[in-house]
């Protein structure tokens, strides 16, 4: 049928050139998306912060990015107070795509990027996925996300329970 | 009975043939088992 | 005794669905298996799907074009539209009648008895609206501050989705109860009209809606598998039309959109010899039904 090989190439081509509409800058200057590895996520959760949470997301995850902002209010707001966040990234392949999202929030607080390594390791198949830990311990994992005030909820919450 | 008609299926064949071959060479099915086992809460009408 | 493309529908559903440790695992199989995409509508994010949805899929690259090209990843999706354009050029819609978990689905529910009723024929024409907005165009353009677009037909249509994935990762993981919204809502009662509709209705969601369908449809007229249709020999009997999984009217003429190639007016309702398929231009023996006597 010459109109569903037409239709086809249509699609297509919209395809190929709509990719070139907006492409993202990437800035250089900022917060570096470091590589991590499972044993590394490990020692994140043994550091000193408490409490601390840890996000396990992927770029393409629109309920993770929304998370984002939020996390850096509350870091700028409780870092002092000894609240670590720290976000890392499971996609696959490259730590890109999470960079031009660290860039364009500006986001302070460390993100890495764990790819698929970290996802195995850990066993994640669902995202955004938290885990809460405080003082060494792993108090909570959570599957799914939090909205802007159970965030602040928890931490708040949390920081009362910390040292 | 026409016997003609069939060499557009054949183009057609082809074409996607090589259409899935630059796909693979292009990294796709890593994105694709990616996509498929790092299951995006939002996106399935969850959360 | 079971009819061959049962079999075929039965051993594709499980196929498609063989990771039968999700009750113990409590989530999905991450194996490699899943960089494959099975030729049916069969949710990857079902816990027991062993394959990715081609529907699935294709979105997602359509979703993340912007992103992955700024981070130097050229992903067009061409691996999937290859695929789908292969067993396209070769079968046409065939895989709905023989591999898809969803067409079976409605096939055995279809055959609870009530009273059947016909969908007007523009209704067909819904799914490729689905296609070009739903699958292709919204997941393009309409993007966030991120440069991300959605899969818009998985988020907020697929009743696949809802029933393979949505409804069994809740009951696996309980604390995904909590998130459950307005959209969650709506997927369930587009999935529950459907599920009531294919009581009444021959395969209403491959008719109406489903874009996959409606992508293989395009090459019925063009695969190299075809069915053909003998004016002189039919009667108008319309024995085909009665039988027909999806409600076509074959002695309108072979190979119309929804035509998914499930060769039951062949094997079973024409008596007239009327109806036959050839194979890249070859007549096979099956395909040559001798006029039987009425």
């Amino acid at each position: 049928m010459k109109n569903g090989m037409k239709s086809i190439l249509l699609a297509c081509t919209i395809v190929f050139f709509a990719g070139f509409l907006k492409v993202v800058d990437v800035d250089a200057a900022g917060n570096q998306v470091m590589s991590i590895d499972p044993a590394g996520v490990e020692e994140l959760m043994k550091s000193d912060n408490c409490p601390i949470i840890i996000s396990i997301v992927t770029s393409r995850c629109r309920a993770c990015r929304q998370e984002l902002p939020v996390y850096q209010a509350m870091y700028d707001q409780y870092k002092d107070q000894g609240l670590g966040i720290f976000v890392v990234s499971i996609d696959f392949g490259y730590p890109q795509a999470i960079q031009q999202i660290v860039d364009r929030l500006d986001l302070t607080f460390p993100v890495y990027w764990g790819g698929d390594e970290v996802m195995n390791a850990f066993g994640i198949s669902l995202v955004p996925y938290k885990f809460v830990v405080q003082n060494g311990e792993i108090v909570e994992q959570v599957v799914g996300a939090w909205s802007e005030q159970e965030i602040k909820d928890k931490v708040t919450g949390l920081l009362k329970s910390c040292p | 009975m026409e016997k003609s008609g069939y060499t557009r299926s054949y183009v057609l064949l082809i074409l996607f043939l090589i259409l899935m071959v630059i796909g693979i060479n292009a990294g796709e099915v890593e994105a694709v088992l990616e996509k498929a086992i790092s299951i995006c809460l939002s996106c399935i009408g969850i959360g | 005794m079971l009819d061959i493309r049962r079999w075929i529908q039965i051993l594709a559903t499980v196929l498609s669905n063989a990771w039968l440790l999700f009750p113990f695992t409590k989530t999905i199989y991450q194996g490699k298996l899943k960089s494959v995409c099975v030729p049916g509508l069969n949710c990857y994010s079902c816990p027991a799907a062993v394959g990715s949805c081609p529907l699935g899929a294709i979105q997602t690259f359509f979703a993340d074009l912007r992103p992955s090209f700024a981070s130097g990843q050229y992903h067009l999706g061409l691996y999937v539209i290859g695929f789908l354009g292969i067993i396209g050029s070769l079968v046409g819609r065939m895989p709905c009648a023989w591999a898809c978990p969803f067409g079976f689905m409605q096939e055995l529910i279809h055959k609870i008895p009530s009273p059947k009723i016909e969908i007007p024929r523009i209704m067909t024409w819904v799914k490729y609206a689905a296609l070009v907005f739903l699958v292709i165009l919204l997941p393009i353009f309409v993007v966030d501050f991120f440069g991300y677009g959605e899969n818009w037909f998985c988020k907020f249509v697929c009743p696949a989705g809802t029933l393979q994935a949505g409804l069994p990762m809740i009951y696996l993981q309980p604390q995904l109860r909590g998130l459950l919204g307005t959209i969650f809502t709506v997927k369930l009662i587009i999935l529950a009209v459907f599920l009531v509709a294919m009581v009444f209705i021959r395969r209403p969601f491959c008719r109406i809606l489903c874009p996959l369908g409606a992508i293989y449809s395009l090459f019925n007229k063009a695969s190299l598998f075809r069915m053909m249709h003998h004016p002189d020999r039919c009667v108008l009997c319309k024995q085909c039309y009665r039988h027909c999984p999806m409600g076509v009217r074959f002695y309108e003429g072979a190979n119309q959109k929804d035509c998914i190639r499930c060769l039951q007016c062949l094997r079973t309702s024409c008596k007239f010899g009327a109806i036959s398929y050839e194979v890249g231009g070859a007549l096979p023996e099956a395909g040559k039904q001798p006029v039987k006597q009425s």
